[in-house]
């Protein structure tokens, strides 16, 4: 484990913070102005959703992030995959592709699955040429025939479209994967195959973040863990000690209520 | 600043996903349409066949075809070419206008789950309007070579006027689709200030032809004052229409569309003012200046707000 705190940061997120308007929105024209062109929020209105969080995410490290509902996980998952700004702090991308995965993202219904898998692909960050070499294996993996890949998706069955959604993804090689609650998906055999896929995903990516209520697999999954709570990194650093401190917390919590 | 010029890169490191962008679009308008590809060419066909019988055979405004007298092959087909090049400008700003503003909304499903870069939903609506504004130039050309044999070398300015207009289009949709998440009458308040738009520049009337017509007026009716068939009110509510054309000329200057309309006219026969072909380079600098800024201020506001996006939408 020591090694891997030596090892190179990836993504490096010190005192980050990032709100939310509170209350309902866009009911007054003069708030809604004030959103569109200054970002200034009146501080009672905003909702820290985050706040001072320090992570770092480093090369060949699979980092858990755990917490209860409500405590922030998928909102860190998108703020470090850059999917929100943030607003206080600073993120430091060093270098790479992330990819937050998440299952059907983007498929419109309108085009083909052939269509689909070069639009979601280029939407992740696939060269053309690269998604060309990678059809086959997308289109072998989705079990789906060629004549299927012409007809628009709004035509397929839930399962076709969760197996080409699946397959997509699959094949995106991130530098940073980020995976919340994912989840093996379609019937018995595709869900071990998915499954299977996945991990390979993982083994492939310089770095995995995944974020879990499954104690247990996280601690079979991660090296580090990152325990939110109310919007603030509770604990932090290797993965046992930490998920066992939110397992303990978690039934204490329960046996209150 | 130096980051608003920094989209030409965006586009080409991300030239896929523009691609597959511009490929879903042209599929969602033509899926399922039995003539599909056709449409493109046939619409602004149509559309410019019914503006044609309008504007000039019922309404005449500022029609006549006296303004190209020193050609008589020219006779007839002004207004041809006055429309055209009127229509197609136009057709592309008011579709990327009204189908833009919405863009980055109608995306949430991307935005919310998929970190790309999001002006680029911008980018490819304004390519693919400028691709049917091709398409539907490109019927000019046949008939450039039926009316004269040849064709003006003035048409070499098309690139630079192309990319100059689609700076000024972007600029403006940039904004607009990104203050319409936050303000959402912004979409309701778009097509109407578009209309508003249209009639205050030059695409289905002739400014220079409705000055003329004024202006003959005006001689008219001091020549019948003359012969005591006119008063002098007579005159002078010639001399106020006259007034009042020459100030709506004046009020073009600062109409961005209306230079480029006059910019496009200036490359084909008989579309010029008085029909004649300087191109005026001078009103292409001011165009650009107006673009490049237009461009700038829409981009720095889209850049400033899009990581809220993905909370807002």
């Amino acid at each position: 484990m020591s090694d891997a705190k030596q090892s190179e940061v990836v993504i490096e997120c010190r005192d980050m913070g990032i709100w939310f308007t509170r209350g309902s929105r866009r009911t007054m024209l003069r708030q809604a102005m004030r959103r569109a062109f200054g970002r200034t929020v009146p501080e009672d209105s905003r909702f820290w959703a985050l706040r001072h969080v320090d992570v770092d995410v480093r090369a060949g490290v699979r980092l858990g992030v755990c917490g209860s509902n409500g405590s922030g996980k998928t909102t860190l998952m998108r703020v470090l995959s850059g999917i929100y700004g943030h607003d206080e702090g600073i993120i430091d991308r060093r270098e790479g592709t992330m990819s937050l995965l998440s299952l059907g993202a983007g498929i419109s219904h309108h085009l083909s699955g052939r269509d689909n898998i070069y639009l979601l692909g280029s939407l992740n960050g696939l060269p053309r040429d690269q998604i060309t070499e990678l059809y086959a294996e997308i289109q072998d993996f989705c079990e789906l025939d060629d004549d299927v890949l012409r007809t628009p998706v709004r035509y397929y069955s839930n399962g076709m479209r969760t197996r080409l959604g699946f397959a997509i993804v699959a094949f995106i090689t991130p530098d940073v994967l980020f995976l919340d609650e994912i989840m093996a998906v379609g019937d018995t055999t595709f869900r071990s195959k998915s499954a299977a896929k996945l991990q390979e995903l993982a083994r492939r990516a310089r770095c995995v973040v995944i974020c879990s209520h499954d104690i247990g697999f996280l601690k079979r999954h991660c090296d580090e863990a990152v325990w939110l709570h109310e919007g603030v990194v509770r604990a932090s650093g290797d993965a046992v000690p930490v998920l066992n401190e939110y397992a303990d917390f978690a039934i204490s919590a329960r046996q209150v209520s | 600043m130096s980051s608003a010029f920094s989209l030409p890169m965006v586009i080409w490191r991300h030239r896929a996903l523009v691609g597959a962008f511009v490929w879903r679009e042209l599929k969602a308008r033509y899926e399922g349409s039995a003539f599909g590809r056709v449409w493109p060419v046939v619409q602004p066909l149509i559309l410019f066949a019914i503006y044609f019988l309008i504007f000039s055979k019922l309404l005449k405004i500022g029609f006549t075809d006296t303004l190209a007298p020193h050609d008589e092959a020219g006779k007839g087909w002004r207004t041809t070419f006055y429309l055209i090049t009127g229509i197609l400008p136009w057709t592309a700003l008011a579709e990327c206008l009204s189908r833009g503003t919405g863009i980055v909304l109608e995306n949430a499903n991307l935005i919310k789950k998929i970190a790309f870069p999001s002006e680029l939903l911008v980018v490819a609506q304004v390519i693919v309007f400028h691709v049917y504004f091709l398409i539907g130039f490109a019927i000019l050309i046949p008939l450039e070579l039926y009316v004269n044999g040849s064709l003006p070398p003035e048409l070499l300015w098309a690139p630079v006027v192309l990319i100059v207009q689609a700076m000024f289009i972007c600029g403006i949709t940039l904004f607009l689709s990104a203050a319409n998440v936050f303000v959402r009458d912004i979409a309701q308040a778009v097509p109407v200030l578009v209309t508003f738009w249209m009639f205050t520049t030059p695409v289905f009337y002739d400014l220079g032809a409705i000055r003329q017509a004024a202006a003959d007026q005006l001689v008219d009716v001091q020549n019948r004052m003359a012969l005591g068939q006119k008063t002098l009110a007579d005159v002078a509510e010639a001399q106020a229409s006259l007034d009042g054309v020459e100030l709506g000329m004046t009020a073009m200057e600062y109409n961005p569309m209306a230079s480029i309309l006059d910019l496009w006219r200036a490359m084909v026969t008989y579309g010029g003012p008085e029909g004649d072909m300087t191109f005026p380079v001078g009103k292409l600098v001011t165009v650009s200046i107006v673009s490049v800024i237009v461009f700038v201020l829409g981009y720095t506001y889209f850049r400033s707000c899009k990581h809220r996006f993905a909370d807002e939408v």
